[in-house]
């Protein structure tokens, strides 16, 4: 979006007026500065949290928030404020992450599917069709079941049922494009796909593309949770929100012991909603139509 | 869904019945008398019944708290772990510790009405001893004498086992084994008048075992409704009649139970040690609490050659503050263990190896443990005090300088790391060493190393695997006692295991409910529940 700011007068080009457009939506703003924060404070975590996240002091377990620890102990007395701190980096890399993976995956394959036509078309859609057809929860504790629960595996398997959206996106803004006149014209001078991907097609996709991105982002971080809370995801002893929501299985941690569970479970819900709220402010923005 | 609803206040509407009914009925003699007032108890099971009540099946937690109400066996083992006769009335030793003679209450009566004789007893042994007929705890009567001949097809019936008059019944051991009497005295006798026709390759599969409705326990099995609950009445030809009607065993979640413990939906629940306070807070609610008969350990692989030096297993011991994570992740619910024996079989005078970094340093020194290398603890995840222990491990063994990584591995995984001794560390609980502790020999000797039995570390001290040997050779029980605790001594210096904690078993009772005693875990056997009574 920023290549195009560079070459278009000033206040008047499209990514400004997306970014006006945006700037109307309350919410969305709100999200993203929330979201900065969040992202700030994963990476200052240690310094803001002041202890180690998994260094336990049994002497202390199952306290309440206190002068020493903002947000109490858990079970092992390690800190809360600081393993919730830490689990947001791997709660918001596990979701940037899987969203990247389907956003690339997509992209490529929506944009062959749409250039090449024919077959190939039709053999991409048909896979896209099938993997939204899973359920990808179940296949994805199947798998995890099978290759052993790790980060890595799960940022895979999330990312690879994720690409259907962004791949379909990206089709149908190829296919829209394939018949304008410059496409033709690039073509008739000797641009061979990739070409046409890289200069046309991607550009084209980004904004639409953006929104689905975000929204798989807040996708993948609530199935993270919990996949994490079903002990399929993160690995003790690292901390995520879903694992450390695991301490919530029991009614009587859930009525006095909410410190355990609350923080977590907060932070989880208020980082899906600002990152949807942002997919929904970039929607409006990216989409001339809906400006007033 | 809906139709479970509809069954499930169906059931309701039953008990309601049968509750009123217990309330207006006749109530000509209150205590006492016939013995089998018209009352009903709900008692939790932690986890759905397989629905085959089978002593031949595998074995499984729910199905064997059912069996305990609806099948009786010669000798019972009671909460303290110590044998008690059931069936039989007396038995004895013989001084050699090879020929156990037990003599059988006379008079008994199958809850069909049919005589139950020493020929049941009979029956049931050569079935339990058969492998033809499934039974999976065959390799328990390996020790009998003439099972190997018959086994191998070299004898048509097992010589060991004889019933000389109707009440009587003689187990000859094939050597001096004074643990044949806890490891094989406690099968659950079955009805040679019911099951006597079937091939024994045919009988596991009889129908019987769904809907065992004939037994010798205080209970006649009624029906068991998936996801509900078994019922079970009260047998009126029970040596000693039940006092309660009706049993329902009602499997259902932890949570579940402890929340309808308050409500009175269910009388008699285990609970963890996490639900202490909420299942303290009920007026109408009292706790029990009972040592477990297994325990808690790592395994610290002894085929890897770091492992072998005895100095690494005990500074991995001092290393550790077990008095800490029992208060800790137990709420101080279970014991610290010392040595593969239980508390009460123990000698005094074992070393407590009460941490003490400084020492485990020094021993690790004098080992020349390599600081850079990582060992791996694997365990299952699952059990929350499992879960916490095994962090709270790591970074007590990181603080004397040894790094361990934690490995999440899948329960089916965990054979194939013992077959091929890769593992460097395993977390793992259970077994039962507490009624003989001739059971301890399966873990311990060398000649019980994985695959051939359950010594999974790779431990061997012939020493030990000695005085276990003379120790169950011996019926005197100063004796052996004697033999035993210079075992137990020895096993504690070699540290063969990382032995952690035994957890109490936790049961909340109704207060309405007397004479129930808590077993010592979630999936042990209930004890005479014939004793078991409602008042008010």
């Amino acid at each position: 979006m920023t290549s195009t700011t560079v070459a278009a007068p000033v206040g008047r080009s499209p990514a400004r007026a997306a970014v006006r457009r945006f700037r109307k939506h309350p919410a969305a703003v709100v999200s993203l500065v929330f979201i900065g924060l969040v992202v700030l404070a994963a990476i200052f975590a240690r310094p803001l949290s002041g202890h180690d996240p998994n260094a336990i002091d049994l002497l202390s377990a199952r306290s309440g928030p206190s002068g020493a620890h903002l947000l109490g102990t858990d079970s092992t007395g390690r800190d809360v404020l600081s393993r919730l701190l830490f689990a947001g980096r791997i709660s918001l890399g596990v979701g940037i992450a899987s969203a990247a993976i389907a956003v690339v995956v997509g992209t490529l394959l929506g944009s062959i599917a749409g250039l090449l036509g024919g077959w190939v078309d039709g053999l991409v859609m048909r896979l896209a069709d099938v993997f939204m057809s899973f359920p990808s929860l179940v296949v994805i504790v199947v798998v995890a079941g099978i290759l052993g629960p790790s980060v890595l595996t799960m940022v895979i398997a999330i990312g690879l049922f994720q690409w259907p959206v962004c791949g379909r996106i990206v089709r149908g803004v190829t296919l829209s494009l394939r018949e304008q006149e410059f496409v033709l014209a690039a073509r008739a001078t000797g641009a061979g796909p990739l070409w046409l991907m890289r200069k046309h097609i991607i550009p084209a996709a980004l904004p639409p593309v953006s929104v689905v991105a975000t929204l798989a982002v807040a996708q993948a971080i609530a199935l993270e949770a919990t996949l994490s809370f079903l002990g399929l995801g993160v690995q003790p002893p690292a901390a995520s929100w879903g694992n450390m929501l695991t301490d919530a299985q029991s009614l009587t941690v859930i009525r006095s012991e909410p410190w355990l569970w609350l923080s977590p479970g907060i932070a989880v819900a208020l980082t899906v909603l600002a990152v949807n709220f942002i997919g929904d402010g970039l929607r409006d923005a990216v989409d001339p139509r809906s400006a007033s | 869904m809906f139709r479970n609803r509809i069954r499930t206040a169906v059931v309701g509407l039953t008990v309601a019945t049968l509750a009123v009914a217990g309330c207006t009925g006749p109530s000509t003699t209150p205590s006492g008398g016939s013995g089998t007032a018209a009352t009903s108890l709900n008692v939790y099971l932690y986890q759905e019944p397989a629905g085959v009540f089978s002593p031949l099946a595998p074995i499984s937690g729910p199905d064997g708290q059912v069996m305990s109400f609806i099948y009786e066996r010669l000798l019972g083992v009671d909460p303290n772990y110590k044998l008690q006769p059931r069936l039989a009335e007396s038995y004895e030793v013989s001084p050699d510790a090879t020929t156990f003679t037990f003599k059988l209450r006379s008079g008994l009566k199958w809850s069909d009405g049919t005589p139950f004789t020493s020929k049941d007893v009979l029956f049931t042994y050569n079935l339990m001893a058969n492998p033809k007929t499934t039974s999976t705890t065959a390799g328990n009567y390996a020790g009998v004498a003439g099972v190997k001949d018959f086994v191998d097809g070299k004898a048509t019936s097992i010589s060991g086992f004889s019933a000389p008059d109707d009440n009587t019944f003689v187990i000859k051991a094939a050597k001096p084994n004074f643990g044949l009497l806890a490891l094989i005295g406690s099968a659950w006798i079955l009805p040679e008048h019911i099951l006597g026709k079937d091939a024994p390759e045919a009988v596991a599969k009889n129908a019987f075992f769904r809907k065992p409705t004939v037994g010798m326990g205080p209970y006649t099995f009624v029906d068991y409704k998936t996801n509900q609950y078994v019922h079970v009445t009260a047998n009126p030809n029970f040596f000693s009649p039940a006092k309660i009607k009706d049993v329902y065993l009602k499997p259902m979640t932890s949570d579940n139970a402890t929340a309808q413990l308050g409500n009175g939906g269910i009388d008699i629940a285990s609970f963890s040690p996490t639900d202490l306070e909420t299942v303290a807070g009920f007026n109408n609610i009292a706790t029990q609490e009972k040592p477990g008969a297994g325990f808690v350990r790592i395994a610290l692989n002894q085929a890897k050659p770091y492992f072998k030096d005895v100095k690494v297993r005990q500074a991995f011991l001092y290393a550790l503050d077990r008095k800490q994570i029992v208060q800790t992740v137990l709420a101080g619910k279970a014991e610290v263990r010392l040595s593969n024996f239980a508390k009460a079989n123990e000698p005094a005078g074992l070393n407590e190896y009460a941490q003490d970094v400084a020492k485990a340093k020094q021993l690790l020194a004098e080992a020349g443990w390599d600081a850079n290398r990582e060992v791996q603890l694997q365990w299952v995840h699952g059990q929350r005090d499992r879960d916490a222990t095994a962090t709270i491990v790591q970074n007590q063994l990181a603080a004397v300088g040894v790094k361990v990584k934690l490995v999440n591995i899948q329960a089916a995984e965990i054979p194939k790391t013992y077959q091929e001794k890769t593992y460097d560390m395993v977390l793992y609980g259970g077994g039962n060493y507490a009624v003989d502790s001739s059971t301890i020999n399966g873990i311990t000797s060398c000649a019980n190393q994985y695959p051939a039995g359950g010594n999974i570390n790779y431990f061997c001290n012939a020493q030990l695997d000695d005085l276990m040997a003379q120790a169950n050779a011996t019926a005197d029980e100063a004796a052996r006692k004697a033999l035993y605790d210079q075992a137990a001594k020895l096993e504690n210096d070699q540290a063969d295991l990382m032995w952690l904690y035994s957890p109490y078993g936790l049961w909340a009772v109704n207060k309405k409910v007397q004479g129930f005693q808590a077993p010592g875990s979630q999936d042990t056997l209930f004890w005479d529940p014939a004793s078991w009574s409602i008042t008010g």
